[in-house]
Parts: structure tokens; sequence; C-alpha cells
């Protein structure tokens, strides 16, 4: 009986101390979930920075041409937009219908003698040997009409056009390479932007990639055999 | 009338000083005064206004601040420093993470019941969640997909809003779902739209614990107002999202949708504080613009669709659609907007039963009169012939709705609604005469002639209710 009126009316110190009990029990519960959101939120970023350098150390380099364009993006600093000129694949009227419907693809490539990436196969399953590969987006997908097939200018000539009824597109498919940017000091871009636009007259560019298990990394960017990051302000 | 007869404390105290330099009453007598002054409730009820004031002001200076520095970190970082390794860039980005979370912790365990610290330091925190993501993959050069980043720093700053009870984080994650939503949504591909979608719904239904917690708990506060306004834009943009075959008919639910938040406008929940605060003098501007504002958003949503249609183009363009009731039932489209309609119907005829139907604003029944009249339009091929009347029946509409908003002002003496309605109407004669080929002059006449019958209009007025109050 006594036991129990005893816990029925806590004194004022067993009040207080079951007070402190609960608010260091709140804390900690919130310092168990602090420190949740805390790993979190390092976690996830570590896990971006853990794959490029596993790729950029492991990975096997090689070099990618390019073609002209350099616009500004005004959120996430100043960058030099990469436009490869290896994006491009004629495809076959089965592979057409294969790709149509893919996402991503596997990009296969051979290397010339110079040792610049050209694109010679798309699979949509990843490809076992020694083959040089990228996981890459597929941006689109198309029919072009042939050369000989498109509507001429003169009457003339369109009488003397050979007749396209059947097989008269090329299946074309256009990939989308996420590493197409490359982010410089804001001074050096004005630079490069009036060197790329006179790319492939006067001077030369290409990237340098490293490449894992299809996974790419860009390295460096060159213009006329010399590293972007070497140029002067 | 009471407040004439108020001094305020400041003055009181002044007062005093003046009696004892004209020595009507002595130091002594002065001090008592004094001190039972400072000490009554009304002094108490001052410096407590005086104190939250300077509160609010510290608040928003501190979240500026912290929006500012947070920006500020992130444009030194966005500068490229080219002279370090990735690695080492991406190193500096985790310090700045680092020192947000450090900022946090002290705010959550040292700084618990200090709103300042915490809303300013969750901003902070809010921001470097997404300046270290976005300062990595520059570092590495991934473009990445901007829908993407938006939606890991959505994941990224969810936990913030129930770690740190912050309000404004809150609201970020609002805004930035929203974008990430309208950027996905633009992309057109259907997969990814879909996907984008569930997203959407997973992103809003995490946020509506800490929503109703808000509206229970600060029923008359800025940010709850603010928030509403942000819910109401999720659920326009979410019935956006099912357009496929009869954008047309989604008028119908759109109406629909609009009635439903004025139901919820008109929830206990959200319309308590209207009944607390019925003394006039003691709102301030900023919670009479506030007040229930699900009721004001519906209202504005209305009034724009109804502008919307009120040209007659539009029901040219869904004449020449040669749509009939058959035709378009085929649809999912004609099935969600139905839907929608009923649960409004539904929701109608609860609060008729709670409600006087006087009480209720005008601009509620649109839906109804608006439901009945398509499924009409539709069913009846022969009145899809005469589009251009029905264009002139909601030109008619927004008249009547104008002259019932002023007809009520003038009878409750609010100034508000007087002057909506009058905008409504000048609104209506400035659109519809943009229609068509009058002169510059013609036209420049016709303006001038409705500010002077709005200048005269509200004289005449507010004359009428002085003279009341007298």
């Amino acid at each position: 009986m006594l036991n129990n009126s005893n816990k029925h009316k806590p004194n004022s110190e067993q009040k207080k101390a079951e007070k402190s009990y609960k608010s260091v029990k709140i804390s900690l519960f919130l310092l168990f979930i602090f420190i949740g959101v805390m790993l979190v939120q390092i976690l996830v970023p570590a896990n971006i920075i853990f794959k490029q350098e596993i790729i950029l150390n492991q990975g096997k380099s090689y070099k990618m041409k390019l073609n002209p364009v350099d616009p500004v993006d005004m959120f996430r600093g100043n960058y030099a937009i990469l436009n490869f000129a290896e994006n491009k694949i004629e495809l076959s009227a089965s592979e057409f219908l294969e790709f149509s419907a893919k996402k991503y693809v596997y990009a296969i490539y051979a290397q010339d003698k110079a040792g610049f990436l050209k694109l010679s196969k798309l699979k949509s399953s990843q490809p076992e040997g020694a083959n040089i590969f990228i996981k890459t987006r597929l941006e689109n997908i198309y029919l072009e009409l042939l050369e000989k097939c498109r509507p001429k200018k003169t009457v003339a000539e369109q009488k003397n056009s050979p007749s396209c009824d059947k097989n008269n597109h090329k299946h074309i498919a256009v990939l989308n390479y996420s590493f197409d940017r490359f982010y410089l000091k804001e001074s050096k871009a004005k630079k490069i932007d009036s060197l790329f636009a006179n790319l492939n007259k006067t001077h030369s560019a290409y990237a340098l990639i490293r490449i894992k298990d299809g996974l790419v990394a860009l390295e460096d960017l060159i213009i006329d055999q010399r590293s972007v990051l070497e140029f002067k302000d | 009338m009471q407040k004439s007869l108020e001094i305020s404390l400041d003055k009181k105290l002044a007062m005093l000083d003046e009696l004892i330099d004209a020595q009507v009453i002595g130091t002594n007598t002065a001090d008592k005064i004094r001190n039972f002054y400072l000490n009554s409730k009304d002094s108490n009820q001052h410096t407590a206004k005086r104190q939250s004031k300077i509160e609010f002001s510290l608040l928003l200076f501190s979240i500026f601040a912290a929006i500012l520095i947070g920006a500020g970190i992130m444009l030194i970082f966005a500068h490229n420093w080219d002279n370090f390794s990735p690695l080492e860039k991406s190193l500096i980005a985790f310090g700045q993470l680092l020192f947000a979370q450090a900022l946090g912790f002290f705010a959550l365990f040292f700084r618990p019941n200090s709103l300042i610290w915490r809303e300013a330091s969750a901003v902070f925190w809010l921001i470097a969640t997404g300046a270290s993501t976005a300062l990595i993959s520059q570092a590495y050069h991934i473009q990445g997909d901007l829908s993407e980043f938006l939606l890991l720093w959505i994941f990224l700053a969810l936990p913030l809003i129930y770690l740190l009870k912050s309000k404004l984080v809150s609201l970020g994650v609002f805004v930035l779902a929203i974008c990430f939503f309208v950027l996905t949504a633009h992309l057109n591909y259907r997969q990814e739209y879909q996907l984008s979608f569930h997203w959407f719904w997973l992103i809003l239904l995490t946020l509506m614990p800490f929503y109703l917690e808000l509206a229970k708990k600060h029923p008359q506060s800025l940010g709850l107002n603010l928030h509403n306004l942000l819910v109401s834009a999720s659920a326009f943009l979410a019935l956006a999202a099912f357009i496929e075959n009869i954008e047309v008919f989604y008028f119908l639910g759109y109406f629909s949708l609009f009635a439903i938040i004025y139901i919820i406008g008109n929830m206990p929940l959200f319309d308590k504080r209207l009944k607390n605060h019925s003394n006039k003098q003691e709102t301030s501007f900023w919670l009479k613009v506030s007040l229930n504002s699900f009721k004001k958003i519906a209202v504005l949503a209305n009034i724009i669709s109804l502008f919307i249609i009120s040209n007659s183009s539009f029901w040219e363009y869904t004449y020449q659609k040669n749509w009939s009731l058959t035709s378009i039932s085929k649809y999912l489209d004609f099935w969600i907007n139905i839907g929608i309609f009923l649960l409004a119907l539904l929701g109608f005829f609860v609060q008729k039963k709670s409600q006087k139907l006087k009480e209720l604003s005008p601009f509620f029944y649109i839906f109804i009169l608006f439901g009945l009249g398509f499924i009409l339009f539709f069913s009846l091929p022969i009145l899809q012939e005469y589009y251009y009347l029905w264009a002139l029946f909601i030109n008619l509409l927004i008249l009547f709705l104008s002259l019932s908003l002023i007809k009520k002002a003038i009878k409750f003496e609010h100034f508000a609604n007087l002057n909506l309605g009058l905008l409504l109407i000048a609104l209506l004669i400035y659109i519809r005469f943009i229609d068509t080929d009058f002169s510059f002059i013609t036209k420049g006449i016709v303006f001038i002639l409705l500010g002077i019958g709005f200048l005269i209009t509200n004289s005449i007025i507010v004359k009428k209710w002085r003279k009341n109050a007298k």
C-alpha cells in the first residue's frame, strides 16, 4: 500500500529526476538522428568522389576529338561545352528496332592511328572481352532521308532522279555523353571560347578521358597540344 | 472609438515628467505612478509586443545573412580554382557542409529555444547541402541532370525540416519540389514524366506532417500562409499532370479544385484564426492580408480562370473540336475531372449542412454552374454552334460576381473587397475592349472614365461609411 502511494505521488525531487531523465532521452534521440542525417549527407557526395577517383586512378586514358561551341551557364560557374565529333552512328534496320525504346546503350569504340576513339557499334547489353566501351544515354534515334531521295529543286532533276520507294532512309542514333562540360576559371573561358570558334580551321582540340568498366571521368581538355589548365589567364 | 482614448505608455511617462516640472505632483508620487505604469499589464503587453517585433526583425536579418553568406561561399567556390585537383576541391566543398552541420548541431543542442538560431542555421544548412553536391560534380566535370540534382538535394534536405523544425527549409523544399516537377514535366517523355510525378507525390507526403503541425500550432503565422500558397500551387500542378487528350475539359476539374480549396479554407483548422481575430483594430496589415489564405487563393484562381474562358476563342476552339459527351467519356481525363467534380459536390453538401448558404462566397458556386453548363454544352451539339453566347454568359457571370462583391463590401464596410469588385469590372471592360478595333483616343477616354469612376465610387462610399460611424 505504502509503495503504491509513493508511486502515484512522487515527490518533487523524483519529478525533477524523471524530467531530466526524459530530456536526456529526447536529446539522445535527437543526437542519434542528427548523426544519421549528417552521415547520409556526407556519404552521398563522398560516393560521387569515390567513383570518380577510382576511374581516374584505375581507368585507361583515351582521346576524343571535339567540334566547336561554348555557351555560359550561370548556375554552376563557367565551363566549356564539349561537342564530341563521335556522337552519331548509322544503324541497321534491326538495330533501329532494338534500340528505339532504349534509354541507355553501350557504345563500342576503335582507336585510329593518332589514338583518337572512333565509334564503331552500339550494343544494348554490356559487351564482354577487351572492347573499349562507354555506357551512355541515347539522345535520339531517327530516320534520315537518303541524299539521292531528297526533294529536287528543278523539275528536270526530279525526272532524272532514281526511284526511292524502298530503303530510302538511313537509320541514325545520336548519343548524349554525360561528360560534356569542362569547368574552368572564368578568365580562361573567354580565351578558350575564341579558340573554339576557329576549331578545325587553325586549331585542333580533344578531350582526355579515362574509362573503367564503361564509366567515364573527364581528365583534361587539350587545345593545340596544350592542356587548358596550363593556359595563362 | 476605444483607440482614440488610449494613450501609449511612452506618452504617459512623458506626461509624468511634465507634471513634475510644473510642480503639480512631487517626485515621490511621480515615482509611485511610474512604478504603477511600468508594472501594469498594459506595459507588460507593450514590452512583449516590442520584444516580438525586435525578434522578428532579428530573425529576418539573420536569415538574409545566412542566405547571403551561403550564396557568397558558393560563388567563391564556383570560381574554379584551377590549381587544385578535383579531390582537393571536393574536400573544400565538404568543409562548407561540415561547417553548416556544426552550426546546426550548435543550434539544436545549445540554442534549442531560439527561433533565430534554428531558422538561420537551417537555411544555411539547406544551401550547403545543395552547394556541396553541385561543387563536387563541378570539380569532376560531371554535368548530370538538373532534375536529378534537385531530387538529390530535396532528399538530403528533407530531414532538416523535422530535425530543426524549420519553416523556411520546408518552404524551400516545397519550391525545389515544384521546380523539379515543372522541369521534368516539360520534357514530355511520358515515362520519365510519370516517374517524376510519383517522386513529387512522395515529397509532398513527407512534407505533410510538418505542414499540419504548423497549421495546428501557428494558425496565424505568415509561414503557414506561404505554405498554403505552395500547397495550392502543388495541387494545381498535380492536376495538370493528368492532361492528355481533352485539355478543355480540365476547367471543370480546376473549378472543382478551387471549390475544394475553398472548403479546406473553411475547415475549423484553418478558419478558427478568423474568429479569434474579430477585433479589427488589433490585426496588423500582414495578418489581414494573410488571414485564411486558402479562401483568397480559391477566389483569385476562380477569377483568373473565368477571365481565361470569357474569351470567345476558347469556346470556338472547343466547338471546332467536335466533341460530344459520348466521344470524350472514352478518355481517362473525363473521369478524372468528373471525380474531382463529384468530390467538390460532396464537400458542397457538407458545407450546406453546417453553414448558411448566404455566408459562403458567391465564388464558391461557380463550379456547380460551370459543371452543369459544361455537361450541357457537350451533350447537345446544337448548343455548341452558338459558342459566342457561352462566352457572353461567362462575361455576364463575371459582371454579376463583381457586383455582388461590391454589394457585400458596402454592407460590411470592407474596403479591399469593394476595390476588388471595381477592379474586376474595370478589367472586364479593359479586356473586352482590347478585342475590339476602337481607336486609341476612344480607348484612352474609356480608361480615363474608368479611373474617375474608381475615385468617385470610393469617395462616395467612404463618406457614407463615415456618416454611419457617427
